[in-house]
């Protein structure tokens, strides 16, 4: 003899799927609310990049190819090594004081490879010139920032020069590091113009920093300070 | 044959989960319509508060420098306040933005109540010597100070903040405009920005059926845009400083439509006039109508939600014209007296002063205040703001008159909805909450000792909180020390000071006061509302409570 299912059992299956259902759908129902209540555990509900509110963390080791130079010029995230930043060309090209416009850019960094007469950066023999205005200093930071802005996800946090330079060294929640730890143009902490004046930073939003320098007289807030253009704006449209 | 037995009795596995599938949608649709049967019925069963209330949320953008606004005079906290703004430059020179104790631009002293601030690292306070009528405010009991407040993610000392690695979370890109204001006007820095909390409380409190006679947006910026006010559902409207910002052509007072139709309400189609105009004014609409209407369904629907959110707004804006219009209807001329007198005006035949911005956005707010009946609103809020706070060079000069403005306007906004009382024989006054909201505070440290520098970004503020509600003469909160790289200061020299206070504790207040009817929740609403209005203030204390030294409003006014 066959053996069936009774009848009864096929309805009490549907039935129980039916409730099933019902308070599955009666749970939907009663709406999400704004958010979550609960402390901190709501915070998996959005796509917060813990990245922007978590920490500076020491900076993690530098991976085994690095810069010739010894500086820290990738970022080793938790999603594996960033792609390498032309961060030393940007950075090399900063005019310093006694530096001529346009000559050959020098590193004080006793790391670098020796070049004929000029020193290149980023492991590259291509030479590398200094700046040929003040306005092209201000810009590169603005580029420097740009890379960084690119890479962490954000210009870095901060206001204060040591502190910007800080984060762009690596004090970052990324480790990311698109500034030396030492280099001709970062004095006591402080990334200087080529009159030797440290820069200024104004952070306007996670997408735009304005960098002042303070101009020939050496002094900020006067007529012949430098102020930088956004290239946010352009880069985004790239 | 099996096929046919199968055909009769459903249970083949393919027939059963079709069935089960169709029954399930049917089954869920019943649910949630019942769900949503018992929402309209609760709504229904609420009933609307007699009461009026206004808060108004004053925004000084660009990051007050609130250490000069407010100025200790003792203790620990002058000492400090000494060493970062000295009171010799050398030669005897005061720095340009030093704030003495006596003398020439002094501190104007506050009078402290009985029993003193409470406040440990001061014993005396003042306010910035161009705030004689802040300083009246405050001695009168109309206004107090919540002393560093700032954005947070959760609470955070200094050794957390320096800690490395850091465990517990700051907010992102603290120091940076955009997003610090982002930041206030959400309450949530933690999270991506989809509402204000202007907003969200607008939306709790419009499906608790508050303003069930609302004619107009329960928020209102004379400000233009901002964040606060951004709303899941409730639409965030802007009046100018002049008045409704008419469709051209369609003004009340001129353009070739005028008058041609009346709009009683949002709800009710406009009544077109017998003339020229009126008959032109319908084909108009009814061209508009034809030409973006999905022919054939009905008037309300639209071949694309743009298209359909398009005319809603037109329609809208033409709606809130009329009855914003209406509202400005009373007389404006005592309001714009106390704004004028506030600014010096003598009176009489002398020519009246030229106001700042922020005196004739508040101006406006008294006026749509005094026109409530017009609106419908209950419960309202506006929102204003001031520029120029971002005081890095100039401070001496800008910040001075940034103060003076500031305490110009709180006066002439103060004496403004005195006279409409007297003129109503009501006490507006008692039903309006006025606050401020910043960036941030700026360092302590400026950024140089010439009369042309300023300071640099803050963190954590002081904010005023102005009011027949607002228990007065208060400093509440904690008063930092002042001391730099220590105490409350971030990872620098500067005085930048990690905030005590939530913003969201701050103004939970606020909300909470403007949700209640004397010292209970208005029918519909409870602290889960305030909860979810605030989702973080569980992080920084019991969401139904008022921290002891928090309680800046008196819910028996």
């Amino acid at each position: 003899m066959k053996w069936q299912l009774p009848p009864w059992s096929i309805h009490a299956a549907f039935a129980l799927v039916v409730v099933g259902i019902a308070v599955v759908g009666w749970r939907s129902a009663e709406g999400e609310r704004y958010y979550n209540q609960e402390p901190l555990a709501s915070a998996s509900r959005g796509p917060i990049d813990p990245a922007f509110c978590a920490l500076p963390t020491v900076p993690r080791p530098p991976p085994t190819v690095d810069s010739p130079f010894g500086v820290h010029l990738f970022a080793t995230t938790p999603l594996g090594v960033v792609r390498p930043l032309p961060a030393m060309v940007i950075v090399d090209q900063l005019g310093l004081p006694g530096q001529t416009p346009g000559s050959p850019a020098i590193t004080n960094n006793s790391t670098a490879p020796s070049g004929s007469g000029s020193t290149s950066s980023g492991g590259s023999n291509a030479p590398t010139y200094v700046n040929d205005s003040d306005l092209d200093d201000v810009q590169s930071v603005v580029l420097l920032l740009e890379e960084f802005r690119r890479a962490f996800g954000a210009m870095p946090t901060g206001e204060l020069n040591d502190e910007i330079v800080r984060r762009l060294q690596g004090e970052n929640p990324k480790g990311i590091a698109v500034l030396p730890k030492t280099h001709p143009a970062i004095r006591e902490g402080e990334l200087i113009d080529r009159y030797g004046t440290p820069y200024r930073f104004h952070p306007e939003s996670a997408w735009a920093t304005t960098v002042r320098s303070a101009g020939p007289d050496r002094k900020m807030w006067t007529a012949d300070d430098i102020l930088s253009e956004n290239l946010t704006a352009e880069l985004v449209q790239r | 044959m099996k096929n046919r037995k199968h055909q009769d009795h459903f249970e083949t596995r393919r027939n059963f989960l079709c069935k089960s599938a169709c029954a399930s949608l049917g089954v869920t649709s019943v649910v949630n319509t019942l769900a949503h049967l018992q929402l309209t019925q609760s709504v229904m069963a609420q009933s609307a508060p007699t009461d009026y209330k206004a808060m108004i949320c004053l925004f000084l953008y660009g990051g007050n420098d609130a250490n000069n606004m407010l100025v200790p005079l003792d203790g620990v906290a002058r000492t400090n306040y000494n060493t970062a703004r000295p009171a010799d430059i050398g030669g005897g020179v005061p720095h340009p933005i030093h704030l003495p104790v006596t003398g020439t631009n002094a501190a104007l002293a506050l009078t402290a109540p009985a029993g003193g601030f409470g406040q440990t690292n001061a014993t005396q306070f003042g306010v910035h010597y161009n705030m004689p009528n802040v300083r009246n405010l405050f001695n009168s009991g109309d206004l107090s100070f919540v002393a560093n407040v700032g954005t947070l993610v959760q609470p955070i000392n200094r050794t957390q903040y320096i800690a490395v690695p850091r465990t517990v979370p700051v907010p992102p890109q603290l120091f940076s405009h955009s997003d610090q204001q982002l930041q206030w006007q959400s309450s949530l820095p933690d999270r991506p920005f989809q509402t204000g909390w202007g907003g969200r409380a607008a939306d709790i409190m419009m499906q608790a059926a508050v303003n069930p006679d609302s004619k107009v947006s329960m928020n209102i910026s004379i400000a233009g845009q901002n964040s606060f006010q951004v709303a899941g559902s409730t639409v965030q409207y802007s009046v100018s400083t002049s008045g409704v910002v008419a469709l051209a052509g369609y003004n009340n007072s001129s353009g070739p439509y005028a008058a041609a139709a009346t709009y009683p309400d949002n709800f009710t189609l406009p009544t077109y006039t017998n003339t020229d105009a009126g008959r032109q004014l319908r084909a108009l609409d009814t061209i508009t109508k034809l030409t973006r209407m999905q022919l054939g369904v009905t008037d309300q629907h639209y071949q694309h939600y743009l298209e359909e959110g398009y005319n809603e707004i037109m329609k809208r804006a033409r709606d809130n014209e009329s009855v914003v219009g209406a509202a400005l209807t009373p007389a404006a001329n005592a309001i714009n007296d106390a704004f004028d007198y506030a600014f010096g005006w003598a009176g009489g035949a002398a020519t009246r002063p030229t106001l700042p911005d922020v005196a004739n956005q508040l101006k406006m707010v008294v006026r749509l205040m005094q026109g409530r009946g017009s609106l419908g609103n209950k419960r309202q809020i506006f929102f204003v703001s001031m520029n120029g706070f971002d005081t890095h060079q100039n401070q001496p000069t800008d910040h001075n008159n940034l103060m003076g403005n500031l305490d110009k306007v709180l006066k002439g906004f103060k004496d403004a909805i005195d006279a409409v009382s007297t003129a109503e024989g009501s006490n507006l006054w008692n039903d309006t909450l006025l606050f401020t909201k910043s960036d941030f505070a700026r360092t302590l440290q400026p950024n140089g000792n010439e009369t042309g520098s300023g300071t640099d970004h803050g963190w954590g503020g002081h904010q005023l909180v102005m009011g027949g509600p607002v228990i007065g003469q208060r400093i509440y909160g904690t008063f930092p020390d002042l001391a730099r790289a220590a105490g409350q200061d971030v990872d620098s020299n500067r005085g930048r000071w990690i905030p005590t206070l939530a913003v969201e504790q701050y103004a939970s207040v606020a909300t909470k006061w403007f949700m209640s009817g004397t010292t209970s929740y208005l029918s519909g609403l409870s602290s889960t509302d305030v909860g979810n209005i605030f989702p973080n203030l569980g992080r920084f204390q019991t969401v139904g409570s008022i921290p002891s030294n928090l309680g800046y409003v008196d819910f028996n006014v």
